[in-house]
């Protein structure tokens, strides 16, 4: 009861919070609903009708081969969703796992994974994204694993320093005297109390997972034409702003901002509400 | 047999040798040359015993190897030399990790320093007193559980209601008690208790060492008292040990003890203890000499030592008796 | 003329909190001569704290003075702009902290910390610093200063640490000294010591001293008067001995036997029943009435009376006249 009336307080105390929530509950209903409620099918093509402006029909103009904007759009919202979705959990669950063990055990578990993110975080992280996708192959199954691993890093580090110094709490030694074995230690009194900082973590790695996932269509390795994705659909209509056609990029990439935007906001949000220490 | 009876243990903590080269100590973890490295005594040849039913009181400041000799007493540590017989059998062979699994664990409990710090901030109450009686005594049934929990905490007069509060929303006292039911939980033979009142207001204390005292009578347990409060372990144990620097500097009756003190170390701590009366106080100058390596025929009290003379730096004092139970290990003291 | 140093009036202190306001200290009244030790003895939550902290001003901003005065040689500190109150701080008051490690920085050598006072205090050269660091050093028995000069926090004990903050505190010749439990979480020899080197630097500069503790041994070991709070109130004040022999509020008589002595046994310490009032809800004249055993309907209705039993023994309690005769 008290963690409502606490995110309550949050809420309402805050309106930019406030505000965010209610984006993001907008982008999920329309992740979920969307593709049912468009008005055109997003891959039928109408090279009649092609890049039409924005009008009544049409809320977001028709791109080059006549395809609803809107429509498109809102189907990409879901891509786009689900991409960073399971990508984010995929590192959280690996680099939490890796960086528990490391900062527990300490000693060459702690040298091996520590190595291990080290060879990551050397490259940039886009590059590394654009070689492992480029290397494994153009699909979408490839950028939520390249996603995944650029991100891993700061899962794991964020554990493995959490673990490292509640490994020295008190209550570890007095569990331990409780009978509690390593293992049951770490995944059941020390790693729930690791996790606050990560939750926060995880909403502001969605805006990024999503900007990757937009970014790599962008270049051309992810998610391959008709398919409907924000970053493909901006890197599309970039040939087109010059000569006029300004809509067929600026909606997808509004829409794109909107999201990562949205979704910074929530770890903030969330940062309060999961940890009173660092309320802004 | 007594219950708990410490053979002459060592601790050393292994450090770094900060002026080794690069290539020293990369050579050092194939060759596992030691001989380098400094190590700090923790615990220099601890001996004594706790009887059945015995409150033994533990003083001693900070660097004496109090919390050392709590941990390898109750193996969450490894010693390097000597032994430590639990009814008969020696539980130092026992590694730790493999202790936890034995029947011996249920044996050795302790109420540690900080109430609040010793409690898993998102567990509640209740769930702070189940984890030993799931873990160690393996009741999984929820009533039986229940049941045990209600006991325990009407044992420790913890109201019941307030069982499922976290710590941040518990007092002082009360997060004494929560540590306190845990402790007794799995109904353990001895129960050490390190410095459970020092956080807490005089009032408080107050109601927690009488019910410690209940409590002992009631589950026919045996005590470690550790603290530095004397007043409180005068008031608690039957006996007192007194350590200094890893080492056992007396030990004897309690009355004894802090009435006529024999050791110049125990006689300065007594008198440093405030109140209104004192006159003859015997302040400690200096510090703590470094307990890294220390020379084995020294005496490590002699830098400090109002008494010190000659033979305090040639000769390490050992304990003998110079009365009925009463043992120090100072070479000033006629038998 | 005998003003006292420091004589604080009627100082009333509410913080303001999400729940609502909380009255934390109502009518506080005490006074400290120079050169004199003063104690303010009290459990978690009476307040002790809390007065220390106005004294200098730097109270959590939540904090709000409702009426009072803090006077200090005579003039009230409470009407002082911040910015003259900087030259009262570390200068004419200083104070010292509980956690000694905690309260310097950990990342400046000791022998710095010590000149950065200095400087801000005293018309100092730079070349002189140095020298005043170490015999501020000197002062509080520390050995080879030259090499502790260039030690940080972490390197040196608790005891060392208070020793550095004493000097700290001492270097510019302060009127007054509050010291807020400077002993806590030290050993009991080294707490012995470090009350002896204030104890004697209060002497020695004629120093007085405000001493806040909820150890009333050690208060009765080291101080002239004893000032007893409880629950933001204040319901002895006494001499020390006066207050041994003499106990005349039901608070000071059950700390007394709360306490663990050098003689007696378990059975003798009593504990004191109930609990402090919520200050938030409850609205009481005596806010030990709930908890104390000779509360009557006076002290319930009426409000809290100061009775002055002799000119150094003052009680705040409606039945201590008839408690002294019995």
């Amino acid at each position: 009861m008290k963690n409502l009336k606490h995110i309550k307080y949050v809420l309402t105390e805050n309106p930019i919070t406030f505000g965010s929530v209610i984006l993001f509950l907008l982008f999920i209903l329309t992740a979920i609903f969307g593709p049912l409620l468009i008005p055109f099918d997003p891959l039928a093509s109408d090279t009649e009708n092609a890049l039409n402006p924005p009008s009544a029909l049409h809320w977001f103009g028709t791109d080059q081969l006549g395809r609803d904007v809107f429509s498109r759009v809102v189907v990409a919202t879901r891509l786009d969703l689900f991409i960073a979705l399971v990508a984010v959990i995929l590192s959280f669950v690996v680099g939490s796992i890796l960086g528990s063990l490391a900062g527990y055990y300490g000693g060459w578990t702690d040298r091996i994974v520590g190595r291990f993110l080290d060879t990551i975080m050397a490259f940039p992280l886009f590059v590394l994204a654009m070689a492992i996708v480029a290397a494994l192959g153009n699909t979408i199954e490839n950028i939520v694993y390249a996603t995944a691993i650029i991100n891993l890093p700061f899962y794991a580090r964020v554990a493995r320093a959490e673990v490292n110094v509640l490994r020295n709490s008190p209550f570890v030694e007095a569990a331990l005297v409780s009978g509690n074995s390593h293992m049951k230690l770490l995944c059941f009194q020390i790693f729930p109390n690791a996790m606050p900082p990560m939750m926060v973590q995880l909403s502001l790695n969605m805006g990024w997972a999503i900007l990757n996932a937009a970014g790599l269509s962008f270049i051309g390795l992810g998610v391959k034409p008709p398919d409907a994705e924000w970053g493909i659909m901006v890197a599309e209509g970039a040939n087109y702003i010059i000569s006029g056609e300004w809509w067929v990029a600026l909606f997808p990439g509004a829409v794109l901002m909107l999201a990562v935007f949205c979704f910074n906001l929530l770890g903030d949000g969330l940062r309060d509400i999961f940890d009173p220490r660092k309320r802004s | 047999m007594p219950l708990l009876e410490i053979k002459n243990i060592h601790k050393r903590y292994r450090m770094k040798n900060q002026n080794q080269s690069l290539i020293n100590s990369l050579s050092g973890i194939f060759k596992k040359n030691h001989s380098n490295h400094p190590s700090l005594h923790a615990l220099g040849g601890v001996s004594f015993e706790i009887q059945e039913n015995e409150s033994v009181g533990l003083v001693g400041e900070s660097g004496c190897g109090k919390s050392t000799l709590v941990k390898a007493i109750c193996r969450l540590t490894d010693i390097n030399e000597g032994e430590i017989f639990l009814n008969g059998v020696d539980i130092s062979a026992i590694t730790p990790n493999k202790f936890g699994h034995t029947s011996h664990r249920s044996q050795i409990q302790v109420v540690f320093q900080d109430s609040h710090e010793s409690l898993n901030p998102r567990y509640t109450a209740f769930q702070c007193i189940a984890d030993p009686l799931k873990n160690i005594l393996h009741i999984r049934d929820k009533t039986q559980l229940e049941n045990k929990i209600n006991e325990l905490a009407d044992m420790v007069s913890f109201p019941r209601e307030l069982l499922h509060r976290l710590p941040h929303q518990l007092s002082g006292g009360q997060k004494a008690r929560i540590n306190i039911a845990r402790a007794i939980a799995v109904s353990p033979r001895l129960l050490i208790l390190d410095e459970p009142t020092s956080a807490l207001d005089v009032s408080i204390q107050a109601v927690i060492l009488k019910l410690l005292v209940k409590l002992r009578k009631e589950l026919n347990m045996s005590y470690l008292f550790v603290s530095h409060d004397l007043n409180v372990v005068r008031m608690l144990c039957d006996k007192i040990i007194v350590m200094y620097m890893g080492k056992v500097v007396e030990t004897g009756d309690a009355k004894t003890l802090y009435y006529k003190p024999a050791h110049p170390y125990t006689n300065a701590l007594i008198s440093s203890i405030p109140s209104i009366n004192k006159t003859n106080r015997v302040i400690l100058d200096g510090e703590i000499s470094s307990p890294i390596d220390p020379d084995p025929n020294v005496c490590r009290f002699s830098g400090r030592c109002p008494k010190s003379v000659n033979q305090c730096q040639i000769e390490q004092p050992l304990l003998h008796e110079i009365s009925s139970q009463h043992f120090v290990a100072c070479h000033f003291v006629d038998p | 003329m005998n003003v006292p140093l420091l004589d604080i009036k009627d100082l009333s202190i509410t913080f303001k909190t999400r729940q609502g306001n909380v009255p934390a200290l109502e009518n506080i009244s005490f006074h400290i001569k120079k050169g004199e030790t003063v104690a303010v003895v009290g459990e978690s939550g009476s307040g002790k704290s809390v007065t220390a902290a106005a004294i200098l001003r730097i109270l959590d901003k939540a904090g709000q003075i409702d009426h009072g005065k803090i006077m200090f040689s005579g003039m009230n500190l409470l009407e002082f702009s911040e910015r003259y109150m900087l030259n009262i701080r570390g200068r004419e008051i200083s104070m010292i902290f509980q956690n000694p490690r905690a309260a310097l920085n950990p990342i400046r050598s000791v022998g710095k910390q010590i000149e950065d006072i200095i400087r801000m205090h005293g018309p100092v050269t730079k070349k002189n610093l140095y020298e005043h660091a170490i015999a501020a050093l000197n002062t509080v028995n520390i050995s080879s200063p030259e090499h502790r000069y260039h030690q940080y926090p972490f390197e040196l004990s608790g005891g060392m640490c208070q020793r550095v903050m004493i000097a700290m505190a001492i270097s510019c010749r302060p009127s007054l000294l509050i010291a807020d439990e400077p002993t806590t979480g030290l050993d009991v020899t080294t707490q012995a010591n470090i009350m002896e080197l204030i104890k004697t630097k209060s002497t020695e500069l004629h120093m007085s001293t405000l001493l806040i503790t909820h150890d009333l041994s050690m208060a009765a070991q080291y101080c002239d008067r004893i000032i007893v709070m409880h629950a933001g109130h204040i319901v002895e004040i006494s001499t020390t001995d006066d207050l041994y022999k003499n106990p005349l509020h039901p608070y000071t008589k059950k700390l007394i036997t709360a306490t663990p002595s050098e003689r007696g046994n378990v059975d003798d310490i009593e504990f004191i029943p109930g609990n402090l009032p919520n200050l938030l809800t409850e609205s009481l004249n005596c806010r030990f009435s709930n908890r104390c055993e000779f509360v009557d309907e006076k002290c319930v209705n009426n409000k809290l009376l100061y009775t002055e039993v002799s000119p150094t023994h003052s009680v705040a309690c409606w039945r201590a006249e008839e408690n002294a005769t019995a």
